[in-house]
């Protein structure tokens, strides 16, 4: 069996597992070609940009990936492959399980009474505002996409981690959304031009090795006081950068997401925002 | 900004280049002149294509499944990857702590590059050639009173059993003999992990 042939089962049998282990499904086809080839084509790398962008989707909804100790020399052996020297002599890697898997909080009884409203409760992984039946019954459901923003969802009443869960629920969630021009979004005070600059001049001066070309992607909440918490980097470049942002962002204050009552009473709302930033600054 | 020649980028290595799946990276320039290179085209300084640590992480993080799912990563050989620590530094800076690096290298390169870049490297595979400094010097042009430092030194700082020392039987310059002394040595300094083998000459 060739070299490249033997690496590209290899691979094939890794990509299964990866699957296996994070419940993601993946179809895979008995490779035909006949010829020697280098281990990978087109439809092996696009597999794993696959399982990449499923990775990520959970991750978004909390959970993290979990990746098996493989045992390469079980693969290897399995594959028939006439290696070369082996690294050494040490026994292969077991098939130690890692198990941190994150979830949501348990959700909520549905029988359960909720006194208070629950506006103001916002999970980490989606753009969300939180509504009282009232507010929601009035709202349109129909998507509203900000220019700088992610798309945003409204969930009615309850906590919204019983809705969310793998990802055939969270397609059900995206259906739940609204549009309204009665509503705003968090702003920065002065706009983003004036962020933009405030970030500059709050990275002056400091030495921050690592990459600094890219876009980032800041996710955090703005409290209906207006202050900034639980900011996270999504898309991060470098550790230092990554941290030097964060640590700007916790200080800013913003004006809160607000919405325009029936009454014409306007009410703010707690926000998750995820803004992009694109390094160098200009 | 830290740049480097380097002249091979080698994906999907299994298990040849360390644990799990990894990348290969190879840099051109070497201290040595060894008479079985395989890697001959890394004694040019000017050859190869230039990289920084950014360019070089776009080009490999392809991979970075594969690594993660291995506990595989990147491992930079050459040439003498310990001519570079301020890039291979840059690089751990980019890729984080989840990829293992690792080096191939002779350690014959000067103390404060091996303590340079300990800290950010997870393990080293060392080509001792053969500890008897007469066979060294005949067979790669240098003597080799840097590899017994520099060995000293990471046996002494860091676990053991991150190192794993290649002792190759080379046709025409060792015998099994003077194999089997570089082993005891080894053994001796606190070397635990071996891999004996054999150039093969075509």
């Amino acid at each position: 069996m060739a070299k490249g042939k033997k690496t590209c089962k290899i691979l094939k049998d890794i990509r299964k597992q990866i699957a296996e282990e994070n419940d993601i499904q993946l179809i895979t086809e008995e490779c035909t070609y006949k010829g020697d080839c280098r281990g990978t084509c087109p439809r092996c790398e696009a597999e794993v940009r696959y399982l990449e962008r499923e990775l990520e989707k959970r991750q978004r909804l909390g959970k993290v990936a979990v990746f098996a100790g493989m045992s390469l020399g079980t693969m290897i052996s399995a594959a028939s492959c006439d290696t070369t020297e082996p690294f050494s002599k040490k026994e292969p890697l077991a098939g130690d399980v890692t198990t941190e898997v994150m979830v949501p909080p348990q959700p909520v009884d549905p029988d359960t009474v909720i006194e208070e409203p629950l506006m103001g409760i916002v999970p980490w992984y989606h753009n969300v505002f939180f509504f009282d039946e009232e507010t929601y019954d009035s709202l349109l459901k129909d998507l509203f996409v900000y220019p700088d923003m992610e798309k945003l969802t409204v969930i009615k009443g309850k906590l919204p981690y019983e809705h969310l869960g793998d990802g055939s629920e969270c397609n059900t969630l995206e259906k739940l959304v609204a549009e309204t021009r009665e509503f705003s979004a968090p702003s920065y005070p002065g706009g983003e031009q004036q962020m933009l600059k405030d970030i500059a001049e709050g990275l002056k001066g400091k030495v921050i090795n690592g990459r600094y070309k890219g876009v980032m992607e800041v996710a955090f909440n703005v409290t209906p006081e207006g202050n900034v918490e639980t900011v996270k980097i999504e898309n991060g470049l470098n550790v230092n950068l990554d941290a030097a942002v964060i640590a700007l962002f916790e200080q800013m204050k913003w004006n809160p997401a607000r919405y325009k009552l029936e009454n014409g009473d306007s009410s703010v709302f707690e926000c998750r925002c995820i803004q992009k930033i694109a390094f160098p600054l200009k | 900004m830290t740049e480097a020649r380097i002249f091979a980028v080698s994906r999907h290595r299994l298990t040849t280049d360390g644990d799990g799946c990894t990348t290969l990276v190879t840099f051109n320039g070497c201290p040595l002149r060894c008479k079985y290179c395989l890697n001959k085209v890394s004694w040019k300084e000017d050859g190869g294509r230039v990289y920084t640590p950014e360019t070089l992480f776009e080009e490999v993080k392809i991979d970075q499944l594969y690594f993660l799912a291995t506990r595989g990563g990147v491992t930079f050989g050459g040439g003498e990857p310990l001519l570079q620590t301020e890039f291979i530094k840059e690089f751990r800076a980019l890729c984080g702590n989840q990829w293992k690096l690792l080096v191939e290298t002779s350690l014959n390169v000067a103390p404060e590059m091996v303590q340079t870049a300990d800290p950010v490297l997870d393990g080293y595979i060392v080509d001792i050639k053969d500890m008897n400094p007469e066979i060294y010097k005949t067979y790669t042009g240098k003597n080799n009173a840097l590899v017994f430092e520099n060995l000293e030194w990471l046996l002494h700082h860091g676990d053991p059993s991150r190192i794993v020392v290649r002792v190759p039987h080379i046709p025409d310059y060792n015998t099994d003999l003077d194999v089997a002394k570089s082993m005891e040595q080894l053994k001796a300094m606190g070397v635990t992990n071996f891999d004996e083998f054999q150039y093969i000459i075509r």
